[in-house]
C-alpha cells in the first residue's frame, strides 16, 4: 500500500511569533527559554542564534557563553497555543488524519483526500499559503510516500521550504551519501557506535548489514530497513492515539532540601494538570512523580487507583509519593499522568457513602469553577494553599 | 504599522453573527463603520492575529481585527492597524 503523506514544520515556532508580535526582535537572535541568571533550558530560538550555535535542549548558560548579545526570553505557551490551534485547523480541513507530533509539528495523511483537492501537492502549497495569511507565520512542508521521507522532505529545505520525496528511489539518492544520523531515530550514541566500526554514511550503513545487525541487533534491521526506503509506520490521527500521558515539571534556580517547598511546587503543576485533563473531561488512573537530583539521577514514582482529576487528589497522590523518596537536594520535580478514562462513575469508597452529597456539591461547583477558568484563563481562581504556593514562589524568585 | 486598541461597539445578529458597527477612539471620537467589505481569519502586519474586519469608515478601508484566540489581557479585544504612533 503507498501513502501520501505530508510532514508540516513550523520554522522556530516560538521564535517566530514573538518577532511577528514584536518586529524589533527582526534579525535578531532571539533565544526562548530559560534567561541567562536562571537554570534551563533553550526552548527554541531563532535562525540569527543557530549560526551561534544555539541549538534546542542546549543548557541556558551554554547559549549565554555562545551568543551572550542574544535576546533572551521566557515562553508565552498561551500564545504559542493560540497559533497552534488555528494551523491545526488548517491541517484539519484537509483530512481527519493528522498526528499531531507537537505544538508545532504534525503528520497528515493526504492519501485518501489528496484527489479532492488536486493532489498533495497543491494541498502542501494551500497549507503554507493559508498558515501566513492566518498566522503570519511560515512553515516548511514535507511531502512523501512515508511518514521518514515526509519529514526528511520538510527539513531538505528549511525554512519556509517545499520538497517532495515521491518514492523509495528518490529518497535513497538523496540521503545515501550522508551521515547515519539523517535515519529518524540513529541519536549520537547509536551513531557513535557505528562510526567507530567505520559506518559514517546511509552507504556504509547499507553495503554493511551484517556488521550492523552484529551491533545493533533488531534496531539494526529497523534502520537498514529505514536507509533503503522502507517506513511502515502509518500516521495515528489524535482521536485514536489521544495523549496517553500528559505531564508538567519544574526546574528549579537552585537545588532544593526544603520539601514543604517541593510540596508547593507540586501543589501548582497538579493544579496545571488537573485544569488540562478536566478540560477533556478526563479522570487519569496512574500519578507518576518524577524528580531528579542534583547528581542528574533521575527517578520516578507511580501509583494507580482510583481514577483522579482534581487538583487535590493528584497533589495528595504526589505528596506522599515524594515522602517515599531520599532527601537529597532536588534539581527537578515534575508529575505525569496517564491510564485516561472519560468515566465520570468512580468506584465509591465506604468513606465516600456519608459524604456523597459532598461530592455533588464539589464536582458542581468544580464545573462552574471550571467554566470560569475556561472563559478567562486558569489564573483567576485560586484555592488559599495555591495562593500560599505562588506567593512562596514569588518571594523565592524576588530574593 | 503598530496595533491600537480601541472600544467597538458590535452588532450581534440572531444567528450570532458578530460585526462591528463603530469605533470610539482614543480622543472619544466616535467613527461609524458604513460597511464591513470582508471577514477572514488573518495576521496583522502590525503583529498578532485575529478575525480580521476590512471595513470602510467615512470613504476610507481600515483593516479592523478582533484578537480572538489570545490577548496579553487574558480577554479578546480589537485593535485597529495604524502607521501612526499611538499618542
Amino acid at each position: 500500500m503507498s501513502y501520501t503523506i505530508i510532514h508540516v514544520d513550523m520554522d522556530a515556532f516560538y521564535a517566530a511569533v514573538e518577532v511577528r508580535d514584536n518586529p524589533e526582535l527582526k534579525g535578531k537572535p532571539l533565544i526562548i527559554g530559560a534567561l541567562p541568571h536562571e537554570r534551563g533550558v533553550v526552548a527554541t530560538c531563532s535562525y540569527e542564534a543557530r549560526k551561534f550555535g544555539v541549538r534546542s535542549a542546549m543548557s541556558i548558560k551554554e547559549a549565554y557563553r555562545r551568543c551572550p548579545h542574544g535576546v533572551y526570553m521566557h515562553p508565552n505557551g498561551d500564545k504559542y497555543a493560540a497559533a497552534s490551534e488555528i494551523f491545526r485547523k488548517i491541517w484539519l480541513s484537509y483530512t481527519d488524519l493528522v498526528e499531531f507530533v507537537s505544538l508545532d509539528e504534525g503528520f497528515l495523511d493526504v492519501t485518501g483526500s489528496a484527489y479532492n483537492f488536486g493532489g498533495a501537492a497543491k494541498i502542501g502549497r494551500a497549507i503554507k499559503e493559508r498558515t501566513k495569511e492566518e498566522t503570519g507565520l511560515t512553515c516548511s512542508v514535507g511531502i512523501g510516500y512515508s511518514m521518514m521521507s515526509a519529514k526528511l522532505a520538510s527539513e531538505e529545505k528549511k525554512p519556509d521550504g517545499f520538497f517532495e520525496i515521491p518514492d523509495a528511489e528518490a529518497l535513497r539518492n538523496l540521503i545515501i551519501d550522508r551521515n547515519v544520523r539523517i535515519l529518524y531515530g540513529v541519536g549520537p550514541k547509536t551513531a557513535e557506535a557505528l562510526q567507530s566500526r567505520g559506518i559514517n554514511t546511509v552507504r556504509n550503513l547499507l553495503d554493511n548489514k551484517e556488521r550492523v545487525l552484529e551491533v545493533l541487533g533488531n534496531h539494526g534491521q529497523h534502520f537498514i530497513n529505514l536507509a533503503e526506503g522502507r517506513d511502515d509506520r502509518k500516521v495515528t490521527p489524535y482521536y485514536e492515539g489521544e495523549a496517553k500521558s500528559i505531564s508538567r515539571e519544574t526546574t528549579f534556580q537552585h537545588d532544593i532540601t526544603d520539601f514543604d517547598y517541593l510540596k508547593d511546587a507540586l501543589r501548582l503543576l497538579a493544579k496545571e494538570l488537573s485544569l488540562n485533563i478536566r478540560y477533556d473531561g478526563l479522570y487519569a488512573r496512574t500519578v507518576t512523580l518524577k524528580v531528579k537530583y542534583n547528581n542528574m539521577k533521575l527517578i520516578t514514582r507511580s501509583k494507580s487507583g482510583e481514577i483522579v482529576n482534581q487538583p487535590k487528589d493528584i497533589y495528595d497522590i504526589v505528596a506522599s509519593l515524594l515522602d517515599t523518596v531520599d532527601k537529597r537536594p532536588i534539581r527537578l520535580i515534575g508529575i505525569g499522568l496517564s491510564g485516561f478514562e472519560e468515566s465520570e462513575y468512580r468506584q465509591m469508597t465506604l468513606d465516600d457513602i456519608g459524604t456523597k452529597r459532598d461530592i455533588v456539591k464539589d464536582e458542581t461547583l468544580d464545573k462552574t469553577l471550571l467554566e470560569l477558568q475556561r472563559r478567562y484563563g486558569g489564573g483567576v481562581i485560586k484555592s488559599g494553599n495555591e495562593i500560599i504556593a505562588e506567593k512562596r514562589f514569588r518571594e523565592d524568585d524576588e530574593g | 504599522m503598530q496595533r491600537i486598541y480601541v472600544d467597538i461597539s458590535v452588532d450581534y445578529s440572531k444567528d450570532g453573527t458578530m460585526m462591528p458597527a463603530a469605533i470610539k477612539w482614543e480622543d472619544g471620537y466616535r467613527y461609524e463603520i458604513d460597511r464591513v467589505l470582508d471577514v477572514r481569519r488573518a495576521a496583522s502586519a502590525a503583529g498578532s492575529m485575529g478575525v480580521r474586519y476590512t471595513v470602510r469608515i467615512m470613504g476610507q478601508e481600515r483593516r479592523l481585527f478582533f484578537e480572538d484566540t489570545y490577548s496579553e489581557t487574558g480577554k479578546p479585544r480589537w485593535f485597529v492597524e495604524s502607521a501612526i504612533p499611538s499618542s
